[in-house]
Formats: C-alpha cells, sequence, structure tokens
C-alpha cells in the first residue's frame, strides 16, 4: 500500500512542480504581493509598513489574511525571491489536501473510494490550478478537509476535537470566504452530531470553546477594530452597482444557482482567465457523469446506510451546500473559482463514489470493456488538459498575469549602475510591489525611507509620481516621454500607456536600450535613454 | 370530484387570461418570423398557394429559412375571419396553449391516475413564464406542448379504444410539421411511450391498430418526402456539424499547439472537429438542466419574448424539482414517472444538436410539460411527506404557503413581463415595424420608389404584412426573387435589389440614390451623418432603430 500510494504520489508532485517557474507565465500583482510580505516577514519581523509580526498584513491594495504569508516566509528565506519560493507554499499545501481527503474520505466510505478521491483531487483542473499559483483558495482546502476529518475523528475520541478546532480556526486565518463558512459548517456538523457531542457534557465542551477562543482571539481583536472585515464588505452584495435593481435575495440565490450551474463546473469555468484554462470547466465533463452517478445512488441507498454512516454522508452533503454561500454573497461569486474552492472537495468524492459505483458494477465482459472505454476516454481527457495547461494557457494568459515585469526589472537592476536616475512608468500596472521583488530591494531600507505611493505632479519634470530613495522615480510619463531622456536617466516606459508611436525611437535622440516582449511578441515596454 | 373540475376551470381561465390579454401588444414588437407566419396563413386563406405561389406546401419557402408550415395553417381561421393583425397571427398561439393546460391535464391523470398531480401540472404550466412566454407570442415551437400531451392522453386511452389511437396519430403526425425540434424529438417521444407501455401490448398488434399505424404512416412519408424539397436545409445550415466561424476555433487551437512544438498527430488528436462537434453538444445539452437556465438566469436571447435574467421556472420550483429527483432516487415516484423522466432527459437533444449559446427556451420547448409535470410531483411528494412525518396540519399549511407563494411569483412575472421587459426586449423582437410602414403609408404618394435597406431584415415582409399586399401580387414578384437561390445566397434578404410594386429592398447606396424621388428607410449609421430625416424611430430603450431620408436631400 505505501509503495503504491508513494508510486502515485511522485508523479502527482513531479506534474506540481514541473516548470513552476513557466507555468502560470509570470507572478502576477497578488503573487508578488504574499512573496514581498514573505520576504519583508523574513528578513524584519515586520510587514513592508512596518507592522511587527502582524495579523493583518498591511498592504498596498489591502489588509491581508496572513497564513500564506507566514507560509511562504521560510520558502522565500531558501528559495529566494523566485516564482518556485512563491508559490511553493501552494504545492505543498495542495499536496497535504491531497493527503487529507485520502484519510476523510476513507472514514466516509472506504479505502478504494478514498484512493480514487485523492487521484481525483490531483488531477482535477480546479485543483491543479490553484497548487501551482499563490493564492489563499489553495491554502484554505487542506485545513477544511483536516478541520473536517478531526471533527469526525473526535466523535469517537474527544481529544482529537482540539485539533479539529485548531484546522478549522486557522482556516480562517487563511482566506476570507472561511470566516463565513466555518461557522456555519460547525453549527451544521454540531446538529448531525448532537447527541454525540452533548454527551461529552459540559465541561469538556466548555475546554473546548476555550481552547477555540483563544486560537482565534488574535483574529477576533482584529475583527472587532473592523480591519478584518474591509475586504470582506468590499465585495459583498449590498453596495455598490446600482445598475442592478434586483433585491438582495433575488442576487444571492442567482450567485448560489450559478456557483452549481453547469457552465460553470464542466464547461467554461471561471470567466477570469488566470482561474480557468480556456476550453476546459473547473472539472472534467466526464465528471458530471460520475457526480450524477454518484448522488443518485447516494440518495437511493441513503435510507438503508447505518445510523453512522448516514451522518458521514450528511457531512459531505452539507458541505456541498454551504460551501457555496460566502460567495454568493459577493459581487461576481457565482463564478469565482477562488471562493468558491470549498465546493471542490464534496464534488470530488462525489465523482469518486459515482466512478467506483461504476466500475464495481461491471461484472461481465462486455460491460469491463465499455469501462475500458472510459477509462481511455478519461485519460485523453486528462491528457488533454494538461495539454491545454502547459502550452497553450500560458500565451493566452499572459495579459492577465502581467507577465514582462519581471525581464523589465532584472535589465533595470543589471543596468543602473551607469544612471543616476531610473524612471519607471507606474501606470500600466502597480510598478512599485513588482519592482521591490524583481529588484530584491532591501525592506528594512524601504520600511524606513517610504513614505506614500501618491502621485505628485511633476516629482521630476516631465514625471507626476512618486519616488523611493533618491534614485528610483516611478509615476505617470508625461508625453511627449523623449522629454524624460537624459544621458542619466534610465526609462521605462509601458508600450500600451507611454510609447503608442514606437517610431519615435529611429531616429531621434533616444536610444533604446531593450524591448520586453510578451509571448505574442507584442511589445510590454521599452526601456531607453538619451543617445550619448 | 365537484371540487375538482371547478379547480380545473379555474385553472383553465388563469391560463387562458394570461395567454390571451393584450397579445397585440405584449409580448413588445412582432418578428420577422411571426410577420412570415402570418403573411403565408393569409396567403394560403385566400388563395390556397403561399407566398411563393406554391400550393398547399408541405414547407414554406418564407425567407429561404424553409418553415414548418402547421403554425400557418392553423393560423387560416383566424387571419380569414379577423383579418391580418398581429392579434389574429398570435391568436392560434394562445389558445392551442391555454388547451395544452387542458391536454396536460388529461395526460398527468392518465399516466399517473392521480387527480391531484394533474391538477397542480396543469396549474403548473398555466403560471409557467416559460409556457406562458411561448403562447403569447406567434411562435411555432409552443406548439409542440399542445400536440404531444394531446398525443399521449389518446394514445393512452386508445390503448383500450383504438379509434383514439387514430387521434393519437394524428396529433404526433402534426407535431412532425410543428417545429424542428419538435419533429426530430416526437419519433423519440413515440419509442419511449410505446416502450413504456409495452405490457399493454397483446395480440395482433398490427391488425388492431392498422389505421392509425396507417395514418402516422402517411405524415411520417410526408415528412420524409418534404426533407427533399427544403425542410432539410435550414435543419443543417443550423447544426452544430457547421459552425458559424467555419472550424476557425479549431484550428487555432491546433496552431497555438504546434506552435509550441506539439507533433502534428497529436495536435490533430487534441483539437479536431469530433472533439469540437462533440464539446458542443455536450455543453449545448446540459446547459438545459443547468441550474441557471432552469431556475435564475433562463434564456440567452430575447427575441422569443421571454425574458433573460429570469429562470424559465419559478425560483421556488428549485425545491420541488429536487424533491422529485430524489423521490425518484428512491423509487417512491408516481407509476410512468420513468416515462416523464426519460422525456425530459430525451427533450433537449434536438436544441443541443443546434447551434448558439445554448439556453434557447424555443428550442427546448419539447421539454414542457414533463419538466412541470415534476415540478408539481415534487411539491405532492413533498406533501405526503409533510403529512406523513408532521400531520396533516402542517402540510396543507406547506401545500397553501407554496401556492400563495407561486401565484405572487406568477403576479411578479406578469409586471416583469409588462414593465420590465419591454424596453429590453424590443430591439430583439423587432420593434417599430408597424409605425414605421403606417408612416411610410401616408406618405408614399409623393414618392416614386421607396428602398428599403436590408437591415430591416427581410423587408419585403413588413411591407407585405403591414400594407397587406394581396397575396397574388406577391406571389407574381417572388417569381423573380427565386433568383436568390441561383446566385446560391442562403437567404432572401440577402439578395440585393429586389422589389415588389414600387418598394425595392437591398443595400443603400447613395450614389446611385442621390437626387432621386426615392423615399429610403434604413439604420442611421447607413446614412451620411449630416443627413436630415423625414422621421425618425426608436425602441422603446431610447435607442435609435431606423430614419426614414428623402432621397432629394442626399
Amino acid at each position: 500500500m505505501t509503495v503504491l500510494a508513494l508510486l502515485l504520489f511522485l508523479p502527482i508532485a513531479f506534474l506540481r512542480l514541473w516548470r513552476l517557474d513557466k507555468v502560470p507565465i509570470a507572478l502576477f500583482g497578488d503573487e508578488i504581493d504574499v512573496g514581498l510580505q514573505a520576504y519583508s516577514i523574513s528578513e524584519t519581523g515586520r510587514d513592508y509598513f512596518g507592522n511587527r509580526l502582524p495579523v493583518l498584513f498591511h498592504s498596498f491594495a489591502e489588509y491581508r489574511l496572513p497564513m500564506q504569508l507566514y507560509l511562504d516566509a521560510p520558502f522565500i528565506k531558501i528559495l529566494g525571491l523566485t516564482e518556485l519560493g512563491v508559490r511553493a507554499p501552494s504545492v505543498v499545501m495542495g499536496l497535504i489536501s491531497i493527503i487529507a481527503i485520502f484519510f476523510l474520505v476513507r472514514k466516509i466510505f472506504d479505502e478504494k473510494v478514498a484512493v480514487v478521491s485523492a487521484i481525483f483531487l490531483s488531477l482535477s483542473p480546479w485543483h491543479f490550478i490553484y497548487s501551482r499559483q499563490a493564492n489563499d483558495a489553495g491554502i484554505l482546502l487542506p485545513f477544511i478537509l483536516l478541520g473536517t476529518l478531526f471533527f469526525v475523528k473526535g466523535m469517537e475520541s474527544y481529544k482529537f476535537l482540539f485539533l479539529s478546532s485548531l484546522f478549522f480556526c486557522l482556516g480562517i486565518y487563511t482566506y476570507y470566504p472561511a470566516s463565513a463558512f466555518v461557522p456555519l459548517f460547525i453549527i451544521l456538523l454540531v446538529l448531525v452530531y448532537r447527541k454525540k457531542i452533548l454527551g461529552y457534557g459540559a465541561q469538556k465542551i466548555g475546554f473546548l470553546f476555550l481552547a477555540t477562543l483563544i486560537i482565534l482571539s488574535p483574529y477576533l481583536t482584529q475583527f472587532i477594530s473592523g480591519r478584518a472585515t474591509e475586504r470582506f464588505s468590499y465585495i459583498s452584495v449590498a453596495p455598490e452597482n446600482k445598475s442592478n435593481e434586483r433585491g438582495i435575495a433575488e442576487r444571492v440565490f442567482k450567485n448560489y444557482s450559478k456557483s452549481f450551474s453547469f457552465s460553470f463546473l464542466f464547461s467554461e469555468g471561471d470567466p477570469n482567465p488566470r482561474q480557468s484554462v480556456d476550453g476546459w470547466g473547473l472539472l472534467y465533463r466526464f465528471d458530471l457523469i460520475f457526480i450524477l452517478f454518484g448522488l443518485f445512488n447516494l440518495i437511493r441507498s441513503f435510507a438503508e446506510l447505518s445510523e453512522e454512516r448516514k451522518k458521514l454522508v450528511s457531512v459531505l452533503g452539507l458541505w456541498l451546500l454551504v460551501a457555496p454561500l460566502p460567495s454568493s454573497l459577493t459581487e461576481g461569486g457565482g463564478t469565482h473559482a477562488s471562493r468558491l474552492i470549498l465546493m471542490l472537495a464534496p464534488l470530488t468524492v462525489l465523482s469518486a463514489l459515482g466512478f467506483m459505483l461504476i466500475l464495481n458494477g461491471a461484472k461481465n465482459f462486455k460491460s469491463k470493456l465499455i469501462v475500458g472505454v472510459l477509462l481511455l476516454f478519461m485519460a485523453f481527457e486528462v491528457v488533454r488538459f494538461f495539454q491545454s495547461y502547459f502550452t497553450l494557457w500560458p500565451k493566452e494568459s499572459w495579459r492577465l498575469w502581467q507577465s514582462g515585469f519581471k525581464e523589465a526589472i532584472s535589465f533595470v537592476k543589471a543596468n543602473e549602475g551607469g544612471y543616476q536616475k531610473v524612471i519607471l512608468n507606474n501606470t500600466y500596472e502597480p510598478m512599485l510591489p513588482r519592482f521591490l521583488f524583481w529588484y530584491g530591494y532591501d525592506m528594512a531600507l524601504f520600511q524606513k525611507t517610504f513614505d506614500d505611493d501618491k502621485h505628485i505632479q511633476n516629482i521630476y519634470p516631465s514625471l507626476n509620481g512618486f519616488k523611493l530613495g533618491d534614485k528610483f522615480y516611478f509615476g505617470e510619463l508625461v508625453k511627449p516621454i523623449e522629454n524624460l531622456a537624459k544621458e542619466d536617466n534610465l526609462v521605462v516606459a509601458s508600450a500600451e500607456k507611454d510609447v503608442t508611436n514606437p517610431t519615435i525611437f529611429e531616429d531621434s535622440e533616444l536610444k533604446l536600450l531593450n524591448v520586453i516582449y510578451s509571448p505574442e511578441k507584442t511589445p510590454i515596454f521599452y526601456i531607453y535613454t538619451q543617445k550619448k | 370530484m365537484k371540487r375538482y373540475y371547478i379547480l380545473l376551470s379555474l385553472i383553465f381561465t388563469l391560463a387562458l387570461l394570461v395567454r390571451v390579454v393584450g397579445i397585440s401588444s405584449y409580448p413588445v414588437g412582432f418578428t420577422q418570423d411571426e410577420a412570415g407566419i402570418g403573411y403565408d396563413a393569409y396567403s394560403l386563406a385566400l388563395t390556397g398557394k403561399d407566398q411563393w405561389g406554391k400550393a398547399w406546401p408541405l414547407t414554406l419557402r418564407s425567407f429561404g429559412d424553409f418553415k414548418m408550415p402547421l403554425y400557418s395553417y392553423l393560423a387560416i381561421p383566424s387571419v380569414y375571419f379577423l383579418g391580418l393583425s398581429e392579434f389574429s397571427v398570435r391568436l392560434p398561439g394562445a389558445l392551442l396553449g391555454t388547451l395544452a393546460v387542458f391536454t396536460t391535464y388529461l395526460m398527468a391523470i392518465k399516466l399517473s391516475g392521480r387527480k391531484e398531480l394533474a391538477l397542480l401540472s396543469a396549474f403548473f404550466l398555466a403560471i409557467s413564464p416559460w409556457h406562458i412566454g411561448l403562447s403569447r407570442g406567434a411562435f411555432e415551437a409552443n406548439l409542440t406542448t399542445f400536440f404531444i400531451t394531446l398525443g399521449v392522453w389518446a394514445f393512452i386511452e386508445g390503448l383500450k379504444s383504438p379509434r383514439l389511437m387514430i387521434l393519437s396519430s394524428l396529433s404526433f403526425g402534426l407535431n412532425l410539421f410543428s417545429y424542428h425540434s419538435g419533429r426530430f424529438f416526437t419519433p423519440l417521444l413515440i419509442i419511449i411511450l410505446v416502450a413504456s407501455f409495452r405490457d399493454n401490448f397483446r395480440g395482433n398488434i398490427l391488425n388492431r391498430y392498422k389505421i392509425p399505424i396507417l395514418v402516422f404512416g402517411i405524415f411520417a412519408f410526408a415528412t420524409f418526402y418534404s426533407m427533399f424539397t427544403g425542410a432539410a436545409k435550414r435543419g443543417l445550415d443550423i447544426t452544430i456539424f457547421n459552425p458559424t466561424d467555419n472550424w476557425a476555433y479549431v484550428s487555432n487551437k491546433r496552431y497555438g499547439l504546434i506552435l509550441e512544438g506539439t507533433p502534428l498527430f497529436f495536435a490533430r488528436l487534441f483539437s479536431n472537429k469530433l472533439l469540437y462537434v462533440f464539446t458542443q453538444f455536450y455543453k449545448n445539452y446540459f446547459s438545459y438542466f443547468s441550474t441557471t437556465f432552469l431556475f435564475s438566469e433562463g434564456v440567452a436571447e430575447a427575441n422569443y419574448g421571454l425574458i433573460p435574467g429570469r429562470g424559465v421556472l419559478y425560483a421556488l420550483e428549485t425545491v420541488f424539482v429536487v424533491a422529485s429527483i430524489i423521490s425518484f432516487s428512491t423509487k417512491k415516484g408516481f407509476s410512468k414517472m420513468g416515462f416523464i423522466i426519460l422525456w425530459a432527459i430525451l427533450a433537449p437533444i434536438p436544441a443541443a444538436l443546434t447551434k448558439g449559446p445554448g439556453y434557447a427556451a424555443n428550442r427546448a420547448a419539447t421539454m414542457m410539460p414533463a419538466i412541470q409535470v415534476l415540478s408539481a410531483w415534487g411539491l405532492v411528494f413533498l406533501y405526503g411527506m409533510l403529512k406523513g412525518r408532521f400531520g396533516k396540519g402542517f402540510a396543507r399549511v406547506f401545500l397553501w404557503a407554496s401556492l400563495i407563494i407561486l401565484l405572487g411569483s406568477l403576479a411578479l412575472f406578469l409586471a416583469d413581463y409588462r414593465y420590465n421587459a419591454p424596453p429590453k426586449n424590443s430591439k430583439s423582437m423587432q420593434y417599430g415595424m408597424r409605425d414605421i410602414m403606417s408612416t411610410i403609408n401616408s406618405i408614399e404618394g409623393k414618392y416614386g420608389r421607396i428602398h428599403l435597406s436590408r437591415t430591416l431584415s427581410t423587408p419585403n415582409i413588413w411591407v407585405q404584412f403591414y400594407m397587406k399586399v394581396p397575396p397574388s401580387e406577391v406571389q407574381d414578384a417572388s417569381d423573380a426573387w427565386l433568383r436568390y437561390e441561383r446566385l446560391g445566397i442562403k437567404y432572401l434578404d440577402q439578395l440585393n435589389g429586389y422589389s415588389l410594386g414600387k418598394f425595392t429592398f437591398g443595400d443603400i447606396a447613395i450614389s446611385e440614390l442621390q437626387g432621386m424621388n426615392y423615399l429610403v428607410v434604413g439604420r442611421p449609421e447607413e446614412f451620411p451623418s449630416n443627413v436630415v430625416p423625414i422621421a425618425s424611430f426608436s425602441y422603446l430603450d431610447g435607442s435609435p432603430s431606423y430614419i426614414m431620408v428623402d432621397a432629394n436631400g442626399l
């Protein structure tokens, strides 16, 4: 068994690590931020705005939950400011969730379904996408799986409940939707197991409650001060978007309905190309057949299950029903693969269950032949997905991953020696975090010297922006951008925002040093100075 | 006993009211297909020939799209007696939609033997936004609900008295001429129907049912025959085997793979036509069972008077449909529930074979009333379950609360339909042609010729319909229009410069029209921006639709 597990695990891990620096094609804003905060905390013990060991990290755009950032700190320390360093926690937590689902499903059904669930999860597009990018969603899943596993185990032995509480709480420290999902889910779990839990007596329950309160207290203090809710209310259904005249209940219902829709799960996926591969849903097409089959059989046989099994199956069902709720409360949450990540686990289990039922149902030669063809088709689909993921997707999605910054800033770093000022465009995408990251800027120095990134008119002739130290200027390049070219200046201009007419580099005083191209061979950045 | 009849007549009255009241104005606008169907009915009523001069045709050439003929034939009486108008053309659809509520009751009671289920099924269909929407326009898709339910009812009755089997044959036979998806689905339905009742067939079936078989055979033969006279054309043109982008998606993906160094064999394996067609079918097919289509978002386009952004069922029905599926999975369904489930499963196949974004409630109309029967059963099942667990009082409260919420949902839907939908739907429903034609009518005497742009999509039909051009004139003129076919053009309105009396249709070529004594009608963007129109028209959301220009001023 262990040999088999290892044999399975190696390719699963390999697929998650292979070309991790190239696919997804670049570190996009949120990932850069993860790396930068991890870098800052590992170097100075503070977030980059100088808060010591924060519960919520102060980032340029928002206050961030801390889990991923702390998890990433050791990796950044070891692997440096690289794609690998930033994405490593996602890979590790992705692998842990595969192990966790095995143990949970073994508890609910049996070992075979558990193995299949683990394999299905490891190959699922949804899981794969979030195993290879630094996103809180992928980090959250294993915590909830483990929290549930230990809750169920806690119904046999009291001490496991502390582990359950710990993991659920860590989930709350990981990703915002958990702060809605976890309480709801726990209430339902308690209802399902009410007899057992009441049997533990007031004292034991009190202990557990106290422990939970202690683990959550740092979060709760932040929550009460209002910081933790900032982002969540920002995207909640109620405010904004006046054009949508419909009531809140209706919009929540619509979101909820969308998250169970065929097109989201099986054919179109998330409209955001960072969170879905073009031409693929978040699950495989064959998953639909298995899920329906699994569901149909569970409903059919539910009455005949043992009391114990009934409860376990209810846990699974309630998980699936509650999982989309937090996301439904947010604008666009009906098709948001990150916020809906918790749906993945129960859906995968149902799919595995359906698959096993079909496999076991094939007794005679004819049905075995059909299953054989089915397996072949499944293998084909899986291979086809990985093919799309690794070859087509990076190119198709480069714009949303915002590629080009690494190359541009590495060039700046290698050549800045000869210049007194470096002027960088800040209107295409926020440049400062990317600059700090790829430059490997000294974070202690940054914390000391940086004050604000608001644009100031004419901070430098022909530039509205801000500066970092005396050398680096960020902002809006005022046209004509030729004015910025001085012998001592190195300018990084955006092709989209600044260089609307690239012929200026042909015959003027300008010296074009480098052009950074997208995979589609369109220019992203022009780096230039003045001819000597 | 008596109570059931009172309830049934109440449901029937409600169905009639919400289907017939105000059909000439709501759904807003009047589409080219409705006008085409109506004019052919007019032409048939007066001359016995369609607008192309074909006597009693099995398919209507119409705009080159070869429509199914049944609706036009059914509209002959109302158009003949009430005159050619939006009302008279839409009336048969509304009446058959109402009758479908009654035939659904008959069918459900025969299938299940349960009066309460039959009544609720009729009620659910009566208030269904999907069915009301399709009933209120001259939409061929809607006919199938009536003919299929009648056919199924007569079939079950016919097992006892073979004479009613003739009615069943007739009903299914006519349905072969109702709509493309109805035509495709009817044989599938007959197969599952016969299979579901196979135990009832004993002895010499061929002899017992020789007349019904003969009747259906005639219809089947006529269908087969008409396939060779053009009906198959549109059928093929709109299938997924013939993608609009001409396989560009497939070749782009394959090219991308090759660029990345994938060997040709694998690039072909991973991106090919077969896979594409399969994916499209899969996507389309399941779109009709998607939670969004059924309960929350509904149709993708508004061109059949339905409201995008609103489920084809009511939100509350989510509960009923889920309960219904659970009852079936646990073998607690009604008798012959398997037949209804199979019906619902097979019904979207024809819709899935046609291209488009999916979510086309007209193409999937064959799912009705199976889906309403299932939903109604969910309520019956839940009632029974609650009664068993919490007592009769509780169950009754649940039942009445459900019914009141459903009636409230109906009221909200009707309000939406009456007040919110018109501005949103007016463009898709080709609103404004009546006004444009009456304006032309009042000033056409001043002009030597009236030129209508092809952007009025099939401009000839508006003239024919609203000016009530005598069919014989159209039949004479359409002789010359047939050249579109020889030119290899698919649809009539792609032909440039065909004419009817003093009306000409086609592109607006400013240089040729300048200074002539012509009246020109087209989209604002078809004219120079400085032109001063005689009259301007707009959709109900305020966006401009068409303008009328004197060519002297160009």
